[in-house]
C-alpha cells in the first residue's frame, strides 16, 4: 500500500539518494547532507508543534513509502520566505501609447517583486520515476489533505514554482539571457550557490529594474513560463487542484509560479469527513481514493478503495490500521483526479 | 564679406533656398515654408522681447554681403525643456557584487533623465557647400559663442549640443532597431523626421521609461552609445576644442553623444574681450590673427572676421569691416581668436 507519512531521521539515507536523483532544479531538496538533516529536524519539530495562527518558520516534510520503502518525498514550507524576501518576476503590461502619434503599443515587461512573500509554499517534490501515476497524485495531493485537516496552521495564499526550461547540460536561456550578464555563473553553479547561500541572497544581486521582454533574445522569451518536461507531471497536478500559471516566474530559469487560494483548491473544497468503519469486505461501490486522518505528527495518508455508505467510510482492517483509525474517527476522504475529471 | 546678423522675415526665400541645399538629411531645416516661416518668427520674437523664457530662440544668418544671399545658419535656444519635457538617456553605472560569492560586475544602464531641463542649446547648424571655404564655417558656429558672451543673462547656466549618432548609409540605426523599435512599430528616419519637426516629447513619452540594462541590447547598438556619426565629427571636435565634453548623455533615439559645458567656461566666452573700434584705412601692420569680432546690440547684432590686431584695448578695423559691423570709431565691440590655439 502507498502511504505518506512525516519524515523520520532514519530516513535520511534515502532522501540522500532522492537529492542526488532529482538533479538539478528542485532546489528545495539539496544535495547536501548537513542541510537535508536539518530539513529533516525542521521538519519533525514543525510536526511536533502546537497550531499557532501566526505561521513562520515551520518546514513540513513528507515522505511517500511502499512495503516499507520511501520513494518520495514532498515539502510544505509554512511561509515562502519566512524570514526573509521571497523574489519573483511579475509579468506585466505597460501600454506605451501616443494619440497625436497613433500609437498603442504593449509591452510585456518583468518586474521583480515580493509579492509571494509569506505565502504557504509547496516545494522539494520528487518521486521515482516507477511512482510518476497513482504515487505522485497521492505524495503531492496528501499535503492539501494535511492543510485542509490543519487549516490554522496555514494562510490564504499558496505558491509552487515549477523549475524552467534548461537542457541536459544545465544550460538556461532564461538564465544565459539575465542571470548569467550578472554574475557570470552557469544556471547549475548558481543552483550549488543556492545551497551555500539562501536563494534570497543570490536574489538580491538580480538586477532590480524592470526587464524590457522585448530586448531579450527569442529562446529566452519563449522560456517564460514555461515548465521543464521532467515536471510536467507536478504541473499537471497541481493545475487540476486549481493552481494558476497566471503573473509569476521563478527569477532564475524563468519557470511559471502557480499559485492559488488555498480555501479554492480541489482537495481542500471537496474532501470531506467521515466516521470509519472497518469492514471485512467492501460493497462493489468501493472506489480508490485518497485518505487521511487528522493527526499531525502521526499524519498518515494512503490511496485506497473506500465506500462512502450512510455517511460512514467504509474500508478495510489494513487501511485503517496505515491510518491508525479504528471505528468512529474521522478520516478525511476526497476523490481521485480522474473522478473529477469524469465528472465533467 | 561675411557677416552673422539675427534672421529676419525678409530672408524666407533665402533659407527654403538653403535648406533645399541641405537636402532630406536636416531634419531641424526642412523644406518647409509655414515651418521655416515659423522658427523664423519665433526668432524675431525672441529679438523683440514678445517672446517668454520657453519661447525663446534666436537665430542666425550668414549672408553674404557681396550678393545678399543666405550662406548658412546657426541658432541657440535660451532653455530647453520648459514646454515639453526635454529627453536624454544618461549612461549611468550600476555595480553587482558580492564578497562572498566572488562576484564583481559593472553594468552600464541608461536611465531616462531630464536633466538638461533649463540649459541652452546650440543647434541647427547648417552651411551651404558652396561656402565652406574661408572659415566660414567657424565663423557660423562660433559666432554664437559672442552672443552667449555678450548676453548672458539670456541664457543657462550650461550650454548643451546634440551630435548625430551613428547610422548607415540607408539611414538605419543600430541603436534604435535594438531599443526604439520594440517599442513602436516606426522607422527610424519617421521618428528622426517627428524629432525634427518638433514632436520629439511625443515620440520619447513612447520610450522606455525604466533604466534599461545595456547588457540586454545587440553588441551592434551597444558599440555606438555615445558615438557620433562619421559626418559630425568635425563639428565634435570644435566643440571639444572650445571646451565642450560628453558627460554621459546621449539622444534617446540613435544614442549619440550630447556635449556640454558651463556658459561662462566655453573657451570663446571667457577668452572674449572688450576693445574699442579704431577705423584704418591703411593695411594693418605687425602680428595679424583672425578674430571673432561682434558689435554690442541685440537686434542688430553682427559677428564677422577679421584678420586684425588689438592695440591697448583698440581693434583695427577697415572701414568695411566697421560697416558690416554697423560700428564707427570708438563704439565697443567684443572679440576673441577664431583658433582657441591663440590668444589675442
Amino acid at each position: 500500500m502507498l502511504v505518506v507519512r512525516p519524515v523520520r531521521t532514519s530516513d535520511l539515507p534515502a532522501i540522500e539518494r532522492m537529492a542526488v536523483a532529482s538533479g538539478i532544479g528542485v532546489t528545495s531538496l539539496p544535495n547536501d547532507r548537513d542541510k537535508l538533516f536539518e530539513r529533516i529536524q525542521q521538519s519533525a519539530s514543525a510536526f511536533e508543534h502546537e497550531a499557532v495562527p501566526d505561521t513562520g518558520r515551520e518546514f513540513y516534510m513528507f515522505v511517500l513509502e511502499e512495503h516499507g520503502e520511501v520513494v518520495g518525498t514532498a515539502s510544505i514550507s509554512a511561509s515562502a520566505g519566512f524570514d526573509e524576501p521571497f523574489y519573483s518576476y511579475r509579468s506585466e503590461t505597460f501600454v506605451h501609447a501616443s494619440r497625436p502619434l497613433k500609437v498603442n503599443n504593449r509591452i510585456h515587461v518583468l518586474n521583480i517583486c515580493h509579492d509571494l512573500t509569506g505565502m504557504v509554499q509547496l516545494c522539494g517534490f520528487y518521486a521515482d520515476p516507477a511512482y510518476r501515476g497513482l504515487g505522485s497524485e497521492l505524495l503531492s495531493r496528501a499535503r492539501l489533505l494535511f492543510i485542509a485537516g490543519q487549516r490554522e496552521r496555514f494562510g490564504k495564499r499558496i505558491l509552487a514554482e515549477m523549475q524552467g526550461i534548461h537542457d541536459e547540460q544545465g544550460q538556461s536561456p532564461f538564465w544565459n539571457a539575465i542571470g548569467r550578464r550578472f554574475f557570470n555563473m552557469d544556471f547549475i553553479q548558481v543552483e550549488q550557490a543556492f545551497v551555500s547561500h539562501s536563494k534570497t541572497f543570490i536574489a538580491e544581486l538580480m538586477p532590480a529594474y524592470p526587464i524590457y521582454v522585448p530586448l531579450l533574445p527569442d529562446e529566452a522569451q519563449n522560456a517564460i513560463g514555461q515548465v521543464h518536461p521532467d515536471f510536467e507531471r507536478p504541473f499537471m497536478l497541481l493545475t487540476s487542484e486549481g493552481f494558476e500559471a497566471d503573473n509569476y516566474l521563478d527569477i532564475f530559469d524563468g519557470g511559471a509560479v502557480l499559485t492559488a487560494d488555498v480555501d479554492r483548491l480541489w482537495t481542500v473544497e471537496c474532501s470531506g469527513t467521515y466516521p470509519v468503519e472497518v469492514s471485512v469486505s467492501l460493497p462493489p461501490s468501493a472506489t480508490t481514493m485518497l485518505l487521511s486522518n487528522g493527526c499531525t505528527d502521526r499524519f498518515a495518508a494512503v490511496a485506497a478503495r473506500v465506500a462512502l455508505v450512510n455517511g460512514m467510510a467504509l474500508m478495510t482492517q489494513d487501511v485503517a490500521q496505515v491510518l491508525a483509525l479504528s471505528n468512529g474517527q474521522p478520516v478525511r476522504v476526497v476523490p481521485l483526479h480522474e473522478a473529477k475529471e469524469k465528472q465533467s | 564679406m561675411m557677416v552673422i546678423r539675427p534672421i529676419t522675415r525678409d530672408d524666407l526665400p533665402g533659407l527654403m533656398k538653403l535648406a533645399a541645399s541641405a537636402g532630406v538629411g536636416l531634419t531641424s531645416l526642412p523644406i518647409n515654408e509655414e515651418r521655416l516661416a515659423k522658427r523664423i518668427l519665433r526668432s524675431v520674437r525672441s529679438f523683440s522681447g514678445e517672446a517668454e523664457l520657453a519661447e525663446q530662440g534666436y537665430v542666425f544668418v550668414l549672408e553674404d554681403g557681396s550678393n545678399g544671399t543666405v550662406a548658412g545658419i546657426c541658432a541657440l535656444e535660451a532653455a530647453v525643456g520648459l514646454h515639453e519635457p526635454w529627453y536624454n538617456y544618461r549612461v549611468g553605472t550600476i555595480v553587482h557584487a558580492s564578497e562572498e560569492l566572488n562576484v564583481y560586475s559593472r553594468h552600464d544602464t541608461l536611465f531616462l533623465s531630464n536633466d538638461h531641463t533649463g540649459y541652452s542649446e546650440l543647434c541647427t547648424l547648417f552651411l551651404h557647400p558652396d561656402y565652406r571655404v574661408n572659415r566660414n564655417g567657424g565663423l557660423l558656429s562660433k559666432s554664437r559663442f559672442l552672443f552667449l558672451a555678450q548676453f548672458a543673462d539670456l541664457f543657462g547656466k550650461m550650454v548643451v549640443a546634440e551630435m548625430r549618432g551613428v547610422s548607415d548609409s540607408d539611414g538605419k540605426s543600430p541603436f534604435w532597431e535594438a531599443l526604439g523599435r520594440h517599442f513602436f512599430s516606426m522607422e527610424f528616419a519617421e521618428a528622426d523626421y517627428l524629432t525634427g519637426v518638433g514632436q520629439k516629447a511625443f515620440v520619447a513619452e513612447l520610450m522606455p521609461k525604466h533604466p534599461v540594462y545595456i547588457d540586454f541590447l545587440s553588441p551592434e547598438a551597444r558599440a555606438v552609445i555615445g558615438k557620433t556619426h562619421e559626418n559630425t565629427r568635425p563639428a565634435v571636435a570644435m566643440l571639444e576644442s572650445e571646451g565642450f565634453r560628453y558627460e554621459g548623455y546621449v539622444d534617446i533615439f540613435d544614442a549619440g553623444p550630447t556635449v556640454q559645458a558651463y556658459t561662462s567656461e566655453i573657451r570663446a566666452v571667457k577668452q572674449s574681450v572688450m576693445a574699442s573700434v579704431r577705423v584704418v584705412t591703411a593695411p594693418v601692420e605687425g602680428e595679424r590673427k583672425n578674430l571673432l569680432v561682434s558689435n554690442t546690440q541685440f537686434e542688430g547684432f553682427r559677428v564677422i572676421l577679421a584678420e586684425t590686431t588689438v592695440v591697448d584695448n583698440e581693434i583695427l578695423l577697415t572701414p568695411e569691416e566697421a560697416h558690416a559691423l554697423q560700428v564707427g570709431e570708438g563704439d565697443p565691440v567684443r572679440c576673441v581668436t577664431l583658433s582657441p590655439k591663440e590668444t589675442i
